[in-house]
C-alpha cells in the first residue's frame, strides 16, 4: 500500500461513514441525495485503493491513464455542481427579489390605508 | 414645467442618509410635487430622513440593488397611473435643473430622454470614462444600436413605455437593460447634455471596473 493509499483511504471511509450514519431516520428523499454522495465517496475509494480498475477503465476508454479518467469525470462533475448551484442561487435569488419588492409596496400601501384612516378618525 | 402631468421621481437609494435631504429639497423647489425615495435595504437613517422630508419612501428588507429599487419605483409610477417615471440618483450626483430639462424633452414626444453626462470637464475620473464606454459598447452589441451614456441615472421614461418592459435585472445592469428594452420597443432613447458632478460618496458608489464586468455578467444572463 502506498503513502497516498494509506493517507487518503482513512479519510475517505471517515467521510463515507459520516454519510451512512445518516441514513438512519433520514426522510426517503434526503436518503436518495446521500445516497448520491455515498456513491461518489465509494467510486473514489475504489479509484483509490485499487488504481487498476481506473487504469483499466482508461484503456477501454481510449485515455493514457487511469488518473487521467479521474481527473476527467472529476472536471465534468464539479462543471456540472457549479452550473446546477449556480442556477439554483439564481432562482433563490429571483423569489428573493420578487418578495423584497411585494412586502416593500404591501408597506406602502398598508402606511396609506392608516394614514386614511387616521384622517377619518380626526373628522368630526 | 407642465403641470398637467403626473410625474413621479424615483431616487433608489442605499444608505444615502447624508445626502437624500439635499437631493429631495432641491427637487422640492425646481416643482416636483411626487417624489418616491426606494430605500434599498440601507443600514443608516435614510428611510427616516426621507419620510421627515414628506415624501412616499417604499422600503426594501434587504439590500438588492439598483436595478430591484427601480423595478419598485416603476411598478409604484404604474399602479398610481403616471404619466413620467424620472429616475434620479440619491448622492447629489445630479442637478434638479436637469431633471427638469429631460422631463421637457420628453413633453416634445420621445417616450425616453436621458440626461448624457459630459466626460470632458474636469475633476472626471478616467476609469470612469472607460468603464462607461465599455457598458455603452456592450449595450450597443445586446440592442443593436449606440447610445452614448447608457449609464446614467437621470431618465424620464412614459410609463406607457415601461408597461412593456421586462426588466429582470437586479444590479447595475439595469440602466443597459433599460436601453435595451427601450430599443426593443421601437424607441432609441434620446440624449440631453447635462454635466457630471463627481462627490466623494458618488466615486465610491458609482461604475467601477468589477461593477463593469457584473453588468456584462448579468446581461449576458
Amino acid at each position: 500500500m502506498s503513502l497516498f493509499q494509506i493517507i487518503t483511504l482513512p479519510v475517505l471511509l471517515w467521510f463515507g461513514y459520516r454519510q451512512f450514519a445518516k441514513f438512519k431516520g433520514a426522510p426517503a428523499i434526503k436518503v436518495l441525495y446521500q445516497l448520491r454522495w455515498f456513491f461518489i465517496t465509494l467510486l473514489a475509494v475504489l479509484f483509490v485503493g485499487a488504481p487498476e480498475i481506473s487504469s483499466a477503465v482508461a484503456q477501454k476508454l481510449g485515455i493514457g491513464r487511469g488518473v487521467d479518467v479521474v481527473i476527467y469525470f472529476a472536471l465534468i462533475w464539479l462543471l456540472y455542481q457549479n452550473y446546477s448551484q449556480s442556477q439554483e442561487i439564481e432562482k433563490l435569488y429571483a423569489k428573493l427579489d420578487k418578495l423584497v419588492r411585494q412586502i416593500a409596496l404591501k408597506g406602502l400601501d398598508e402606511e396609506k390605508a392608516n394614514g386614511d384612516s387616521q384622517q377619518h378618525k380626526k373628522q368630526p | 414645467m407642465n403641470k398637467n402631468s403626473k410625474i413621479l421621481i424615483i431616487i433608489p437609494a442605499h444608505n444615502e442618509q447624508e445626502n437624500i435631504a439635499g437631493v429631495v429639497d432641491e427637487l422640492k423647489r425646481a416643482g416636483f410635487e411626487e417624489i418616491l425615495v426606494v430605500d434599498d435595504g440601507s443600514g443608516d437613517g435614510t428611510r427616516d430622513v426621507a419620510s421627515r422630508m414628506g415624501v412616499k419612501v417604499i422600503t426594501h428588507s434587504v439590500n438588492m440593488g439598483l436595478g430591484t429599487g427601480l423595478r419598485s419605483g416603476f411598478e409604484f409610477a404604474i399602479a398610481q397611473n403616471c404619466e413620467y417615471a424620472i429616475t434620479f440618483d440619491g448622492d447629489g450626483q445630479m442637478r434638479a435643473e436637469d431633471a427638469i430639462k429631460v422631463f421637457e424633452e420628453a413633453q416634445k414626444g420621445y417616450d425616453f430622454v436621458y440626461g448624457r453626462r459630459n466626460f470632458t470637464v474636469r475633476g472626471v475620473p478616467k476609469i470612469r470614462k472607460y468603464t462607461n464606454l465599455l457598458a455603452d459598447t456592450l449595450t450597443a452589441f445586446l440592442s443593436g444600436k449606440f447610445v452614448w451614456d447608457t449609464q446614467s441615472g437621470l431618465r424620464c421614461i412614459k410609463v406607457d413605455l415601461l408597461r412593456k418592459f421586462n426588466l429582470k435585472s437586479r444590479g447595475y445592469s439595469v440602466s443597459s437593460e433599460l436601453v435595451i428594452e427601450s430599443i426593443k420597443n421601437g424607441i432609441i432613447p434620446k440624449s440631453v447634455k447635462i454635466d457630471a458632478i463627481y462627490t466623494i460618496e458618488s466615486l465610491k458608489k458609482g461604475q467601477k471596473i468589477s461593477n463593469s464586468f457584473r453588468v456584462v455578467k448579468e446581461l449576458l444572463g
